[in-house]
Formats: C-alpha cells, structure tokens, sequence
C-alpha cells in the first residue's frame, strides 16, 4: 500500500509539470500586390497597388496601398502612358480617361516604388472579342441552410460566335448597373433622437421611386475557353445578380462586359476561382500560391502577387423587367424618401431606355 | 524440383531488380521571353530548371547581330546558386535591328546555351512638345518613344540641355537661347533625326535702355503726347508735393531733351492726346480736387487755348478718330460719360454713358479710329465709333496690377501691359484676337508706366518706382522692340 501511494506522490509532480507550448508563427513577407486591367473600352483603366500582410486576425495587420508609386503602361512600340494616382484613394492609379488598349498590341506595366524598386509585368497581348449577340436570362435559386427562404437571382447568359481561326478565352464582368428603386415615404417613422422624441410615424410627401445606381460586387468570377465549341455559337453564364428584394421589383438594367484575355491570364483567373470557390470538401483543390505576371527587376525570385491583364472588351447593355421574372424575393420595404438610399436618385440616366 | 522452382523466381527476382533505373539529372536553360526592348535597351528573361542544387559560376545572356553569335554582346549576371528565373538587361543598341539572344551558363567551366530568340529593338518617335511658345531657359517637355540616352534636341541651330529624360519617352529639355523668332525643332537619336512639323516660337520682346528724364525729380499724375517733332512729358507733380509746371520733349534721332514751356495752367491727372491737352486738378489738395476746366490745342510746339472744358474731367481716357477728340469717363463728375469735341464747330456733343465706368488707369489704344479698352475686371472692351455700339470683344490674359498700363498699337499689333507694379506686356494679334506674351521689362517690382509712345515700329516707355519707395530714382526711357531676340 505505501509502495503505491509511493508512485503516486512520484507521478503527481510530473502531471503538474506540463508547460504551456508556445507557438512563434513566422510573420509573412508584405508582398507587393498588383490587381490591373486594361480593356479596349473606355478608360480610364484602374491598377491597384497593395501590399499583403499576415493571414489572421484582423488585428494582425492591415492591407496597406502602394503609394507614391511611378506607374506607366508601355505598348509593345514603345509607347509609354502615365497612370496618375487618386488623391483620394491611394493606391490607385489611373490611366488617362481618353486611353484604351488596341487589339493586337502588347503591353506591359511597370512600376517603381518610392524605395526605387522597379517591378514589370510580362507582356501582355490584347485579343480581339467576339460580339455579345444576345443576353439570356435566367433564374437561379440557391438554398440557404437553416432558412426556409432561397437564396435567388438572375443569372446572364452571353451567346457569342466564337471565331474559329483563334484559341479564345473569355472573362465576363458586369459594369455600372441602375435599378427603380421603390421605397414607402409614408411609412416614414424617424428614429428618436434628443430633438424629435417622438416615435409616431411620420410621413413624408417625396418620393416614391428614384433610379439607384451600383457598382455590382463579386459574384463569382465567370471564365470559358472555346476548347469545346470553337468556331461555333454558343452560350455561357456570364453573371449573376443576386435578388436583394429591391433590385427586381420595377426594372433593372447593367452592362455586361465581355473580355478576351490572354491563356495566362485566363489561367491566373481560373486558379483564382478554384481558390474562392472551395467549400471545404475533401474534393477542394489545395490552397496554393497562385503565381501571377509581375516580375521585380532586382530580384526576379521575389513573389509579387496580382496579375496585369491587357484584354479586349465588348459590352452589351440588358434591361431586366422583374415583372417577367418566374421567382422574386419578397420586396424589401424601404420606410422613407428614397432620395435618403444612397446611390439613389429622383431623374433616371440620360440614357435610360428600358 | 522445388529447388529449381525457388531459383528461377529468385533470379526473376534479381532480373527486375537490376532492371530498375536510376532516375537522372536533369538540368534545362530557357531563354524564356523578351521582356523590354527600346531603341537601345533590352531586356531578358531567361529560366534555368533543374532537381540539382547546381552552382553556376557565371550566366546570363549572349545577344548578337548575326544568328551564329560570331561578335556577341554578352550580358554577365555572374555567379548563380540553384534554379530558377533571371533577368538581363542590356544598352547600347542600335534602333529598328534584328538581334538573336540566348541565355547561356557555366556549369563547371563548360558553357551551355539555351534556346535562341529573336527580337528587334524599336524605332524612336516624336509625338507632341509642350508649351509651344515659351521663354529662353524654360522647361519644355518633349513626348515620343524610344528615346536614348544619348539623344539630342536642337532649337533651329541651337542645342538645347536634356535634363532628364523618364522611360525613354518624356524629354525635360531647358529652352536654348534663340537663333531665331520661329525655329524648328529637331530630336536627333541615333541615327534618326526627327523634326517636329510645327515650328516652336520663342518669346521675344528687347528693351534698350536709351535716355533718363532730364531733370533729377520724380514727376506724377503727367501728361504725355507725340508730336512730329519728339515725345512730350511733363506737367503733374513733383513727389506730389508741388506742380511741375514744364513739358520736356525727347528727340530720337539726337536722343537729346528740350524744355518746352507750357503758357496754360500747372495740372495733375489731365487728359492729352496728339492734339488736345486738357481737364485735370488745379490744386494739390485732394478730396476733392479742385477741378481744372482750361482745355488746349497742341500746335506742334505751342499751344492754342480753346474754350474751357463744359464737363469736370479727372483721370479721363482722350483719344481721336476721324478727326473728332473724344474723352471717356474720368473720377470725378459723369464717370461713364462720353464727350465728343468737333473742331469745326468747337463745340462738344455728349454721346450715351459707356456701359462701364473708365478712367485713365484703364490700359486703352485705337486702332482703325475704334477704341480698345480694358476694364477692372480685363474684360476688353471695343467702342465702334461710326456707330456708337459697345462691344465686349475678349479677355486681358496678363496682371492688371494696380492698374495704369500702357495701351499701344504697331502695324496689326496691340500691346498692352506694364502696368503699375507689373512688369510684363502682352501683344493681341488684331486680326486674329490673340494674345503672346512678351518679354518683362526689368526694374523695381514698384514701377510703373510714367508715359508711352510709338513711333517707326518700337516703343518708348518711361518707367521709374511709385512713390511708396524712397529715395531719388530717374525716370527711364526705354526703346521696346517687339521683334527682338
């Protein structure tokens, strides 16, 4: 009994020898970060410099612009255009409004940073794109784990001739999209403050529909290669504009912009896609370091983040009438002037023609 | 039996065995893309992929004219540990050339090569320069492509200092001195010589520094006018403490002065023009100025009194056209009115109110008997005399200053400028109603235009300091010649 109690009192002190482990994660590189792109549309074309900082805790650190920086965009002959930063937005840097690429130049981008490093992207060729002939629409529903009530909206279809005499590969974006937007000033019931106590409704006279005007967010990234239907006509999702439950109630209209980018860039644009699209699943690409086209000059091993595409744009505008929609989500009522929603104003576009 | 059997499969056994390769090494260059190529500069990106942990004691880039590589250039980026990516990057070529380039290595004193690429270094190109008239040791951009670094800029015959040249397509060149009004300019870069089809224009405008004023004093609030037999200046005050009661009188061709006395009343602030004197202060104390009604007719060298003035007049335009005297506005009395004198009947007419007050601080001239004026605010102002309409007809481009500038016309030429603490003078083309600047007068920052002339092509004006700064300066008289390099 006291050979026991003997191994015991030995034991104990081990058990209270255990020490916390602490890990040091390593802290990662601020890596300069490149996301560019110029279009043969109108300009003026967007580069935005950042540099990245370590996975974690928002606390860990902040996405910081580039700014400062010495941009331009130099074509193939030489040619050499000035990209001007924003004042307001730092990091951004802006192509004359009056610049756009032309189909079948090639473009580089080069940057030097106020310590002097110099980066460059590698050439870029701009390919020409076909015409968008129609767009289609359709309604996706998605369900929401937990809710009862689907997710849904519209989905665009592009249908384009694909030429036969050019590997193709398309990227889809939509541009600046304007809706009616429907409010309810008569349910207007401001919000207690020390000047207005009251918490009765309050109604307003003005104004019940207004155009708001909104730059879509990422939606997914839309991507095909003509490998299957080369030379022919053909169909392919192009867009998705989620039902807010105010964006389909009247009419709603968005330029859908087609781009024809180099196989590198499409390459860049699809590894990005399986990155963003991984669920979890045990059948998810493993998450990797995507490589893209911007090389530093004074040491070509450093990792430089981002890719510079050059691409040819075509843009077709679609007016969606949500009265014509088999789904919609239920309205959202908005309880005030729709003036207040921001965004949003009383006289529709200049060249608003539903 | 069984013995037999195990043999076999043990040999079988052996057989796969020795069967099995080794794996090999495996060492690849690739001259991989050309990344920059200009008229003499190019860059490289070349790839060496292997699965050694190699040292190469020197690689880089061979590049050549010929595809043999019988003279190449070769770029040395020296000593590499490993695999992976490098860049060369090499001047000193020739524009619009076909060059073959390869990536090369050293790998234990054997040299080996990549893949052979072709590329062709650029053409240089003139796009734009800006500004397109400007002043000897401005900064003038220059934009194009392809420019090197041993480009050189002419202005006509004159070579011009390249400052800086940013990505071989943005020259900073500093303005040479003139050889000439409108010269050609001429980018040289290589072997290329590139001229702009515009021509650029210099700036240009001489003054001489020819006579000073007679007498050591400082004279204020004068008349000045012409006369076939010099320039007239004279009357006012002395440091507006007394009247200066004499008209001294500039001979060009001698460059000599001569008194003239005046037989009228001493006056401040009185109008005057090639024929007519007139109006003004007849006291020194201001607030209100005891106002002078005495008008004269200017003969040459003497003067012809007229009946007096039936209007106060005080810092008022005068100017003639058609033979009639018209005098405009004032600071005192009716400040928009518009008088007009008839020789013939002696009798003054008054004509509808401009609509603008003017007085003699604003810059005026006459051309084809109408009269140019300038308000406070450099609007320019034209008054068609036949027909009695005002017109606003363009904008003063340059500083009013404190107003009192010189208003002048030569030929289809109005030059307008110098005006108090201003020391610049701007030409309107009359045809097309366009400004050039011209050169600055030197002096103090405090002078201004004492009187104004013109005669056979040039200007003379008289300038010294305002009263403000002290101590005992001449009056200049300066001969501008509006064409001068």
């Amino acid at each position: 009994m006291l050979r026991k109690f003997l191994y015991l009192l030995i034991i104990l002190p081990l058990a209270s020898c255990i020490e916390p482990y602490s890990v040091t994660v390593e802290e990662g590189a601020q890596l300069l970060t490149v996301d560019g792109m110029i279009t043969s549309g109108p300009g003026p074309h967007l580069i935005k410099l950042t540099r990245s900082d370590t996975y974690g805790s928002v606390f860990e650190g902040l996405i910081r612009p580039v700014g400062n920086a010495t941009v331009i965009i130099r074509d193939d002959l030489g040619q050499v255009t000035f990209l001007s930063e924003n004042v307001e937005d730092r990091g951004i840097y802006a192509t004359p409004a009056d610049f756009s690429a032309t189909v079948g130049r090639t473009y580089t981008l080069q940057i030097q940073t106020i310590d002097g490093k110099v980066y460059t992207s590698l050439p870029e060729r701009v390919e020409s794109v076909p015409e968008i002939k129609d767009i289609d629409l359709k309604v996706i529903k998605i369900a929401v784990e937990g809710e009862t009530l689907e997710r849904s909206g519209v989905q665009l279809i592009a249908e384009f001739d694909d030429p036969s005499d050019q590997n193709n590969f398309y990227f889809w974006k939509t541009g600046e999209s304007t809706f009616v937007l429907k409010t309810r000033p008569d349910l207007y019931t401001p919000r207690p403050s020390d000047t207005n106590t009251s918490r009765d409704p309050q109604p307003k006279d003005c104004c019940i529909t207004c155009y708001k005007t909104e730059q879509l967010g990422n939606e997914g990234i839309y991507l095909a290669q003509d490998d299957n239907f080369n030379g022919l006509s053909t169909s392919a999702a192009a867009g998705f504009i989620e039902d807010d439950g105010n964006r389909f109630v009247d009419t709603y209209r968005t330029d859908l912009k087609q781009f024809s980018v180099s196989q590198e860039a499409y390459r860049f644009l699809r590894l990005v896609k399986q990155q963003t699209e991984i669920s979890g699943s045990v059948f998810d690409p493993p998450p990797a370091n995507i490589r893209g086209n911007m090389i530093s000059l004074d040491d070509p091993e450093e990792v430089v983040l981002g890719y510079f595409i050059a691409a040819g744009e075509i843009s077709k505008r679609v007016y969606i009438d949500g009265n014509q929609l088999d789904y919609r989500q239920p309205e959202v009522i908005i309880p005030d002037d729709c003036r207040e929603v921001e965004g949003a104003q009383l006289e529709p576009p200049l060249d608003w023609n539903p | 039996m069984r013995k037999l059997l195990s043999l076999s499969i043990l040999l079988l056994l052996f057989t796969g065995w020795a069967c099995t390769d080794e794996e090999t090494d495996s060492v690849i260059l690739v001259t991989e893309e050309v990344l920059y190529t200009s008229s003499e500069n190019v860059r490289i990106l070349g790839r060496l992929l292997t699965n050694q942990n190699i040292s190469l004691s020197d690689h880089g880039f061979y590049l050549s004219e010929d595809e043999n590589f019988s003279s190449p250039i070769i770029i040395s980026l020296g000593v590499k540990e490993g695999p992976g990516k490098f860049i060369g990057e090499s001047n000193g070529f020739t524009n619009s050339k076909t060059y073959f380039a390869k990536a090369f290595m050293d790998l234990g004193g054997e040299i080996q090569f990549g893949n052979i690429i072709e590329l062709k270094t650029l053409s240089p190109v003139i796009n734009s320069y800006s500004p397109a008239f400007g002043l000897v040791g401005n900064e003038m951009i220059i934009l194009g492509q392809n420019f090197t670094e041993d480009t050189r800029v002419f202005f006509g015959n004159s070579e011009a200092a390249i400052t800086k040249i940013d990505f071989e397509s943005r020259l900073h060149v500093t303005i040479p001195p003139a050889s000439g009004v409108s010269v050609p300019i001429r980018v040289e870069v290589q072997d290329k010589i590139l001229t702009f089809p515009i021509n650029f224009e210099y700036q240009i405008g001489t003054y001489e520094l020819i006579s000073k004023f007679p007498e050591s004093v400082r004279i204020y609030d004068n008349v000045f006018f012409q006369t076939t037999a010099g320039l007239n200046v004279g009357l006012g005050t002395v440091s507006k403490n007394s009247f200066y009661t004499k008209i001294q009188q500039f001979e060009i061709g001698s460059k000599t002065w001569k008194e003239m006395p005046f037989p009228g009343s001493p006056r401040s602030f009185a109008f005057s023009t090639k024929n007519y004197l007139g109006g003004g202060s007849a006291g020194l104390v201001p607030n209100p100025y005891e106002v002078n009604y005495s008008f004269w007719k200017i003969n040459e060298g003497n003067f012809e009194q007229l009946k007096d003035l039936p209007f106060e007049s005080l810092e008022s335009i005068a100017f003639e056209s058609n033979g009639s005297l018209y005098v405009l506005g004032g600071k005192t009395g009716n400040v928009f009115g518009l008088r007009k004198y008839n020789p013939n009947t002696g009798s003054w007419s008054f004509l509808p109110d401009s609509p603008v007050s003017f007085n003699a601080s604003n810059a005026n001239f006459v051309y084809q008997n109408n009269l140019y004026v300038i308000d406070s605010e450099a609007n320019l102002w034209l008054y068609t005399t036949s027909s009695g309409v005002w017109s606003k007809i363009g904008v003063y481009p340059g500083s009013l200053g404190q107003g009192y500038g010189l208003g002048q016309v030569i030929g289809n030429k109005a030059y307008v400028g110098l005006f108090k603490r201003v020391s610049s003078i701007w030409e309107l083309d009359l045809n097309s109603m366009k400004w050039t600047s011209k050169n600055d007068i030197s002096g103090f920052p405090q002078d201004f235009t004492v009187a104004h002339f013109e005669k056979d092509g040039f200007l003379y004006i008289m300038r010294m300091p305002e009263i403000t700064l002290a101590g005992n300066y001449p009056i200049n008289l300066y001969k501008f010649d509006p064409n001068g390099l």
